[in-house]
């Protein structure tokens, strides 16, 4: 049973996001690579995990219809990626042809050895080492009675007495998304948050930094490797605070602040740079790409009431000095708009705190 | 905002580290789509950061305990990896690999390994919960209906985490104020007759307790039945109350 839980997780953890992330390939036949899929495709299943779940939880709704609404969205944007990705196939089989005879240095197999080691080792200490995290007993007990009880937010997780509805931690339920990945797969939602989900996180964290690493380290073909395993070092000897966005993935990454910190706010940073290399080539960046930046905006209040925050200052001020350095303050126009889900959540945030 | 950034830094040194680089991609990087994310936009984001209106704004708006959350949003790892690359980049030959070797050095000895905390420990289970909570809670377990157990200190964090069905008198949030209840669990002795009503005000169906704790009186004279053992814990069950076995 347990065997059949995790595919269905592999699932809708891996495939389903990276075919939901064709949706976002460039045009022009550019690829982009699975990992870049992998993110995007997540980051819309969150987007409308928020847009879906956050009116529920509101209105008092069952969790059941959640799943039901969610069900279907997931499966309109699955389809889609498919029509869209018959549409484009032959275009995509030129490139990875390309791409397969490509040589690998030695000094850059050795690096990637080292990386996935690395990698491996976290995994590992992840799923068997337990940490004592206070946290936990409210985000993952909030999981598991939304699993358990078909309620959103109106039991108390700490005691599990009824209450009002907690609406201020409602607009943030990230919880609700790990208690759905539990009824899915029917692996209890403790599991998934203390085993499962850290993998997959953890794993999508690190490629958002090879998305980076692959934009910044253009050199020597050794380098990205190289980036990388720089990049798990600090992670792993990020312990020097306990504050550090790199002490909260590794220690705490089914928490939505730790996502925040891991995931969003390097994707954030990525597609900066991204937008900023289609502006020095002088190239559009295109709709798909502005509908990705919102997204992944939506995104980051699925994760945390302070997400919505922390994204719109990150965008106001990257957005501020990219505007300036290229002379182009236009571009505030689109960044404005794709701020619009954390702003109407931000002032949902102070109507009903 | 000092001491916000104080504690962030923890030791300081990666942090010293994380200014070396900015400086260096100050001085010699060219590439301006880099400059804009690895050397301006962290240089806002600091001055913002110390500045006391922005301080009093963003602590208006959420909490001041969560003021060190607005430092994730400068690209420490980045602008160290990057930086590291770019000096290996314009090296050659053995070098190369001297200067990574002395970065990875300085790294390992400039941070701490996150799984030196000592909060870590063995995972007993999947669920990483004591594993005598996973059996506490299957033990007293109803089916179709929720049950009240009163657990001991060590026990609080994990039981709602494991078990919707098995409510608490008080929770995790009981650190922070005081809970009558709750104190009398954790006295050294235990005055039986005060728990024993403190438990039937709270609606407690069973009472959880740890075998070493001493306790002035008999449970059983107030209606409490030995439930079962797990350990050296033993559940005591209100046969006052019925609750469907």
């Amino acid at each position: 049973m347990i065997g059949i839980g995790l595919v269905v997780l592999g699932i809708f953890l891996l495939v389903l996001p990276v075919l939901v992330g064709t949706l976002f390939e460039r045009r022009q036949g550019q690829a982009d690579g699975l990992m870049f899929y992998w993110v995007s495709g997540q980051m819309l299943i969150w987007a409308g995990f928020l847009v879906i779940c956050v009116p529920m939880i509101l209105l008092r709704q069952s969790f059941s219809l959640v799943r039901t609404l969610f069900h279907g969205y997931q499966g309109v944007l699955l389809l889609a990626a498919i029509v869209l990705g018959i549409y484009k196939k032959r275009r995509r089989v030129g490139i990875q042809k390309k791409e397969i005879g490509k040589k690998t240095g030695m000094a850059t197999k050795i690096w990637w050895v080292v990386f996935w080691l690395l990698l491996i080792l976290q995994w590992v200490l992840t799923s068997f080492l337990a940490y004592e995290e206070g946290d936990d007993a409210f985000y993952f007990a909030t999981a598991t009675i939304t699993e358990q009880s078909d309620t959103m937010y109106l039991l108390l997780p700490y005691t599990g007495y009824a209450t009002g509805l907690d609406a201020r931690h409602g607009l943030a339920p990230f919880p609700v998304w790990i208690a759905y990945l539990a009824k899915v797969s029917e692996i209890p939602a403790l599991v998934v948050a203390q085993v499962i989900l850290p993998l997959a996180l953890l794993g999508m964290s690190y490629g958002i930094y090879y998305l980076m690493a692959k934009h910044l380290c253009t050199e020597k073909e050794e380098t990205v490797p190289l980036f990388m395993v720089l990049t798990e070092i600090l992670f792993l000897f990020g312990g020097y605070s306990l504050f550090t966005a790199e002490n909260f993935m590794l220690v705490r990454a089914s928490q939505g602040k730790a996502v925040i910190a891991g995931i969003i706010l390097p994707f954030l940073m990525y597609l900066l740079m991204r937008l900023m290399r289609n502006m020095q080539k002088q190239e559009r960046s295109g709709i798909a790409f502005w509908i990705l930046f919102a997204t992944t905006m939506a995104a980051a209040c699925l994760c945390s009431t302070q997400g919505t925050i922390l994204s719109c200052v990150l965008i106001g001020i990257a957005g501020l000095c990219v505007a300036v350095s290229y002379k182009k303050i236009r571009l505030l126009i689109p960044l404005v708009l794709c701020s619009g889900v954390p702003v109407c959540m931000a002032l949902l945030y102070f109507v009903v705190k | 905002m000092i001491e916000t950034f104080q504690k962030y830094s923890g030791t300081g040194l990666l942090v010293c580290w994380f200014l070396v680089a900015w400086f260096y991609l100050f001085f010699c990087e060219k590439k301006k789509e880099n400059r804009v994310l690895l050397v301006y936009m962290p240089a806002v984001l600091l001055l913002l950061f110390f500045n006391p209106l922005f301080y009093k704004v963003f602590g208006n708006l959420t909490e001041e305990a969560i003021y060190f959350r607005f430092l994730w949003l400068l690209p420490i790892t980045m602008v160290i990896s990057y930086t590291v690359i770019k000096i290996y980049s314009t090296l050659k030959g053995a070098m190369q690999y001297v200067f990574v070797l002395l970065s990875f050095v300085l790294i390992v000895f400039s941070g701490r390994l996150v799984y030196l905390n000592p909060l870590f420990e063995k995972a007993e289970n999947p669920y990483h919960v004591p594993q005598k909570v996973v059996e506490i809670c299957d033990m007293i377990e109803v089916e179709g209906r929720e049950v009240v157990a009163a657990f001991p200190r060590e026990f609080i964090l994990y039981v709602r985490q494991y078990s919707a069905t098995v409510c608490m008198p008080y929770g995790r949030d009981v650190f922070s104020y005081y809970d009558p209840f709750y104190s009398m669990m954790n006295e050294a002795v235990i005055e039986v007759e005060e728990l024993a009503e403190l438990a039937k005000q709270a609606g407690c169906h069973y009472i959880v307790l740890s075998e070493e704790k001493e306790l002035d009186g008999n449970l059983e004279e107030y209606s409490y039945e030995v439930f079962g053992r797990v350990d050296k814990y033993v559940i005591y069950r209100d046969v006052d109350i019925y609750i469907g076995l």
